[in-house]
């Protein structure tokens, strides 16, 4: 038995004393392959489906990079840093990240930095970080338009349920800005704010839930796109009373649109999430820093009036263009 | 999970294979027979699979030329460990529970709850770190406790008393921090240096001090032995004097405060205290105790062995996302080299008469 | 007619050579016994012929055609019926699903409920066997559950039925019974190999007996023509003393343990004996009489239970079996493998587990514990590969010796032994008989309980009988005859001068 523990010990020891040499030569070399990860928050959600391709094309493109694609399988924070961690202990070239909490990755993201791993932030954002860019949408902002969007729809009065996912700041934001934006139509009032967990099979539990304690619920706001990423989510939902705003403009959303389930999305830019961040650190990495540290990537709004439009915009980018 | 009655002897169940030769005590026995009695030591041969693995990722992802090894560096290793410990510290007690011929699907849940009962403490109330971390301990005692009453006293299968403790574990956590979490990282100004050491080494360092304590326990002493015995023939072990109640209770008391040590560890170090974390980590957990030689039948398995089991997942999770694509791979794996390890004993390890 | 005809047979299990080159032939439509120790071989020839085993060389062959059977599901086809010393019934399953198991009878993969509990009902009925077919088996007490599996050999046209020890758990009533089955069995013609350890009972079924030895065999006798004196001897290869005089422990000697009204409802009620230093007392009843529960009762395995224990004179309240230790009792259990034994822990700790856990102490001493543990082995004569084998490496009889072993250690005063020779050799039988005489010799009180009333008379010179949880009667000496044990163990209470 104690030479077990002596074998062990001497395991350990051997696997780390085969260190692997100090550090290569500069990764400014335009010959070597750059490895880049990027992080979602979560694996499964379809909207990152859309960013992986993005990132694949992107590393095509610029022909020396590959694209480590790594997240935890269910919305696991300490999950998720334990894969950044390891990122910046195998010392890849860039890392691209969508934080599930920011505040909780700063040090970590600021670790990375000081070792000379780039970072970018995507979709939702380390603020305090040392990241040298965000790439996404202004949550806060786009928080505003959907309140905006809403009072429009609402002609100002009505009760409306919101939903969201209390772990995320990203969507915390989103929340503010909807909030702050309500307060400009004093008719309006939020009865109740529900918590889907990151899981888009809660929804349809939700509204139904919803529906019998606020029959004359006016609209539903939802922060996230869980509502439209299947057909039945929605399905509970009596259009003609209650009307249904939710980000997210990904399959099969602009179906629910088209046969009214839905009246209005707001879209991100979900290829943009994998192929900007990973240009961005393409750049760092050759010494070009990015423009600036906050890079809106503006929301789409698609309603039934420009959704036709809209389709082929995305139909190109997913043909690649 | 396991059923009192012991297995048969053996004479009218021995089957050998259809068309098995006359065997002359031939080099292929003796061979078969090496590799049986290597294989027997489940610490060295969990230990040879984890040496194998490394060297597989080692040659797998070697660097191109001039870069650093991103696999095989200080750095990494540490990193590896201080991840894999949180299950191998709940590790060194699912293997006890195994080996005393129950289970515990508690660990998960048990890490959450005191890593909340010591954030709530720490953070809510103010109390000093030592005593926060010591009621946290001490709440996975509780939960351990609740198992043991209800599987010695009220006589429940361990499999359905655990999973209820599970759920009151898991619930309380909830309860107490109410959807938020507790942020100790926030009162932890510069991190957590006990002893003056950093935070990134105690994980490691607590797990390989508990593994090997507790290797001692279940080797070198009464206890242990007893925890064999009663794992391995429970009537036996009635009969024999061993005093059966107490044994099992103390596997599932010690199971708990193990879980709760992984979970105080990793509230403190991560700097979070959050009701769901950990989810799901019993699976991981039961896996790598029989991967490390537990049987789920009872009467076997090695403390040494679930932690070495625990550093086998780990170094697959760190290396998997290196490989383009192969992040998906994890679970698979995971599934696979259980599989092949149970295989394994059942060939190499058959009653030999 | 041509029958089972065994020629040239060999087997070897890597270096052990199990059997060698056995050849004998059995008539057809004979009751042939196949007897000898353990290791004689007569296990492996069994299973060679029901098909669990391929021989290395020879062949067997059955009514002049070659039997080389591949799996036992082929020798139940042929016609060949296994009735097996453990029992291997489905304790979760109904008696009906025990008979059938394996071989249900479906018509088109749906299964013929109505007419395997027809056919249950009916093999129970044949074999007298009072149990309904819906009765789950782990219901059933041992003797049934034997007899279950002699029904489910019959279930089938069988040709051959080949029991291995049969008896074992059942009481002579049942044996009876039995053989009244099997000779009904007979009369239609079937062949009936029999292994078994029982002198009376191989007399009593056998037309002829063979005999094997360490793999070998040694000759076959006509049961009518040769004593049992003659078969033991060819089978051991000495002289055995068949019935030895009983340890004479003196009536004056201090009265060690005193039991008084103990009562454990419904096992037993009432019972009241003592044991003195160095006497052997036997202990009989058929089974259900409530000899284990008393027994258990005594060294602390059951809480509820009232009534009056005392050592040495003294009043003493056992709780567990820790207890019992500690006052000087030990109980050599029933079931070696379900109540002896741990199969994962090694020959040294399965033989110093006891002592240590009742003398307390956290620390394992190895080296001590060794140096007990090789000590056991020789002074108890027990044949093991090493300390660090597993039991199942062990024969039945050494296996018991090593439990035996095992409670010796401990020093006790009093030795409670519970079908200590149940499905043991002849050689280690009489080892474990000398065993218990010695240690009376030295001073231990024992109390046997047994099935085998012979075994018992052999031993004790005082006999306890004990029916449906009471003490029945007390024979002493000369007294003590079978017919007079039997009737007490059997019948109602009345005068039995």
């Amino acid at each position: 038995m104690k030479g077990a523990v002596s074998f062990v010990v001497g395991c350990l020891l051997a696997g780390v004393a085969a260190c692997g040499g100090g550090d290569g030569a500069a990764p400014g070399d335009p010959k070597r392959t750059l490895r880049f990860a990027v992080i979602p928050k979560m694996l499964d959600l379809p909207v990152f489906d859309y960013a992986r391709i993005g990132a694949e094309r992107a590393a095509k493109e610029l022909g020396n990079v590959e694209i480590l694609w790594s997240a935890p399988a269910s919305a696991d924070q300490l999950k998720q840093k334990e894969i950044l961690e390891s990122f910046i202990t195998q010392r890849v070239d860039g890392i691209a990240i969508s934080a599930l909490n920011g505040d909780f990755l700063t040090e970590t993201i600021n670790r990375a930095v000081d070792a000379g791993i780039p970072v970018v932030t995507w979709d939702s954002d380390a603020p305090n970080s040392k990241r040298h860019a965000f790439y996404g949408v202004d949550d806060y902002a786009s928080g505003l338009i959907m309140a905006e969007q809403a009072i429009g729809l609402l002609d100002g009065t009505g009760t409306v349920a919101v939903l969201t996912s209390l772990g995320a700041t990203n969507l915390l934001r989103r929340l503010d800005g909807v909030r702050e934006g309500l307060k400009a139509a004093p008719g309006i009032s939020i009865v109740e704010v529900y918590d889907i967990k990151e899981d888009p099979v809660r929804v349809p539990e939700i509204i139904s839930t919803a529906s019998r304690r606020y029959p004359d619920l006016r609209a539903w706001l939802s922060v996230g796109g869980w509502p439209v990423f299947t057909r039945n989510a929605t399905a509970g939902v009596d259009p003609s009373r209650t009307k249904f705003i939710s980000f997210d403009t990904i399959d099969p959303a602009l179906d629910l649109l088209r046969e009214g389930r839905v009246q209005v999305l707001l879209g991100q830019k979900y290829f943009g999430w994998g192929s900007e961040p990973v240009k961005l650190l393409h750049g760092i990495v050759q010494g070009k820093m990015p423009p600036s540290p906050i890079i809106d990537s503006g929301v789409d709004v698609v309603t039934l009036e420009n959704v036709d439009e809209y389709e082929a915009q995305w139909k190109k980018l997913a043909a690649g263009s | 999970m396991r059923s009192d009655t012991s297995r048969v002897t053996g004479r009218a169940a021995e089957l050998a294979p259809p068309g098995a030769p006359a065997a002359a005590p031939g080099a292929k026995d003796r061979g078969r027979a090496v590799l049986a009695a290597l294989w027997e030591v489940r610490e060295l041969s969990t230990a040879v699979i984890l040496l194998l693995e490394i060297l597989f990722f080692a040659w797998y992802l070697w660097p191109e030329a001039g870069r650093p090894h991103p696999f095989l560096n200080f750095p990494n290793a540490l990193l590896i460990l201080k991840y894999s410990s949180i299950y191998g510290i709940a590790a060194v007690g699912a293997a006890i529970v195994i080996i005393s011929g129950g289970i515990d699907l508690s660990p998960g849940a048990v890490i959450a709850l005191a890593g909340v009962v010591c954030g709530a403490l720490f953070v809510g109330s103010g109390v000093p770190l030592p005593a926060a971390m010591l009621a946290g301990i001490l709440t996975g005692g509780a939960a351990g406790a609740l198992a043991a009453v209800l599987i010695v006293t009220v006589r429940l299968p361990p499999f359905i008393a655990t999973l209820g403790v599970m759920g009151i574990a898991r619930g309380a956590a909830f309860i107490i921090t109410e959807g938020r979490y507790f942020d100790l990282s926030a009162r932890l100004v510069g991190g957590w240096r006990p002893l003056g050491i950093p935070a990134d080494w105690v994980p490691p360092l607590v797990m390989l001090a508990l593994a090997v304590v507790f290797q001692i326990l279940m080797t070198g002493f009464q206890w242990g032995r007893a925890v064999f015995a009663v794992g391995g023939n429970e009537t036996a072990a009635l009969f024999s004097g061993i005093a059966v109640g107490r044994v099992k209770a103390s596997v599932y008391v010690l199971s708990g405060l193990l879980a709760a040590v992984a979970g105080v560890v990793l509230a403190v170090v991560q700097g979070q205290g959050k009701a769901d974390l950990a989810t799901g980590y019993e699976l991981d957990i039961i896996a790598s105790a029989v991967v490390g030689g537990a049987s789920l039948s009872g009467g076997r398995g090695s403390v040494m062995g679930a932690v070495l089991g625990t550093l086998i997942f780990g170094v697959l999770r760190n290396a998997l996302p290196q490989i383009p694509g192969a992040t998906f791979y994890d679970r698979l794996i995971v599934g696979l080299v259980v599989i092949v390890i149970v295989v394994m004993d059942q060939l190499l390890l058959k009653r030999r008469k | 007619m041509a029958g089972l005809e065994f020629r040239d047979v060999r087997k070897s299990f890597g270096a052990v050579a199990a059997l060698r080159g056995v050849s004998f032939a059995v008539a057809d439509g004979e009751s042939h016994a196949i007897v000898g120790e353990n290791g004689a071989g007569k296990s492996t020839l069994l299973k060679i012929l029901a098909g669990i085993l391929r021989p290395d060389g020879g062949a067997i062959r059955w009514r002049g055609e070659a039997l080389h059977l591949a799996s036992p599901r082929e020798g139940l086809e042929r016609g060949i019926g296994m009735v097996y010393q453990e029992m291997l019934a489905f304790p979760n399953l109904t008696v009906t699903a025990n008979i059938f198991a394996g071989r249900e009878l479906t018509r088109r993969g749906r299964l013929l409920e109505r007419e395997m509990r027809r056919r249950t009902e009916a093999l129970l009925g044949e074999l007298h066997l009072p149990v309904r077919p819906d009765a789950l088996a782990e219901s059933l007490p041992a003797a049934h559950r034997q007899l279950l599996q002699v029904a489910r050999a019959l279930a089938f046209e069988c040709r051959v039925l080949v029991l291995d020890e049969p008896t074992t758990a059942l009481t002579d009533a049942e044996t009876q019974h039995l053989f009244a089955v099997l000779d009904r069995l007979r009369a239609r013609g079937v062949t009936l190999l029999y292994v078994s350890h029982r002198m009376p009972e191989v007399f009593r079924i056998a037309d002829r007996i063979t005999v094997l030895r360490d793999g070998g065999y040694v000759g076959t006798w006509t049961a009518a023509d040769v004593s049992s004196d003659v078969i033991v001897r060819a089978m051991v290869g000495r002289d055995l003393p068949t019935r030895a005089v009983g340890a004479g422990a003196r009536d004056d000697a201090p009265v060690v343990l005193e039991v008084r009204d103990l009562t454990r409802a419904p096992c037993m009620r009432d019972v009241s004996f003592s044991l003195r230093a160095g006497e052997i007392v036997g202990l009989f009843g058929l089974v259900g009489s409530g000899r284990s529960e008393l027994l258990e009762a005594i060294v602390g395995l059951h809480a509820a239970q009232t009534g009056e224990i005392r050592v040495g004179g003294r009043p003493v309240r056992i709780g567990s079996v820790r207890d019992a230790v500690r006052h000087g009792i030990a109980l050599v259990p029933e079931e070696r493998g379900r109540q002896g034994l741990f199969f994962n822990l090694t020959i040294r700790h399965n033989l110093v587990l006891a002592s240590r856990a009742a003398r307390g102490g956290a620390l394992v001493r190895g080296g001590a514990e060794r140096a007990e543990a090789g000590r056991l082995l020789r002074d108890w004569r027990i044949k093991a590969p090493g300390l660090d084998a597993l039991p199942d490496a062990l024969s039945g009889g050494n296996q018991q010796k090593v439990v035996l072993a095992r409670w010796l250690a401990t020093g006790p005063r009093v030795l409670l032994l519970d079908e200590p020779t149940k499905g043991v050799d002849v050689g280690a039988k009489f080892d474990i008989h000398e065993i218990i005489r010695r240690q009376a010799g030295a001073g231990m009180a024992c109390l046997v309980v047994s099935s085998d009333l012979p075994e018992i008379l052999a031993l004790a010179r005082r006999v306890l009988v004990m029916r449906d949880g009471r003490l029945r009667g007390e024979l002493r000496g000369a007294e003590a005859t079978e017919a007079r044990v039997m009737a007490l163990a059997t019948t109602d209470l009345k005068d039995v001068s």
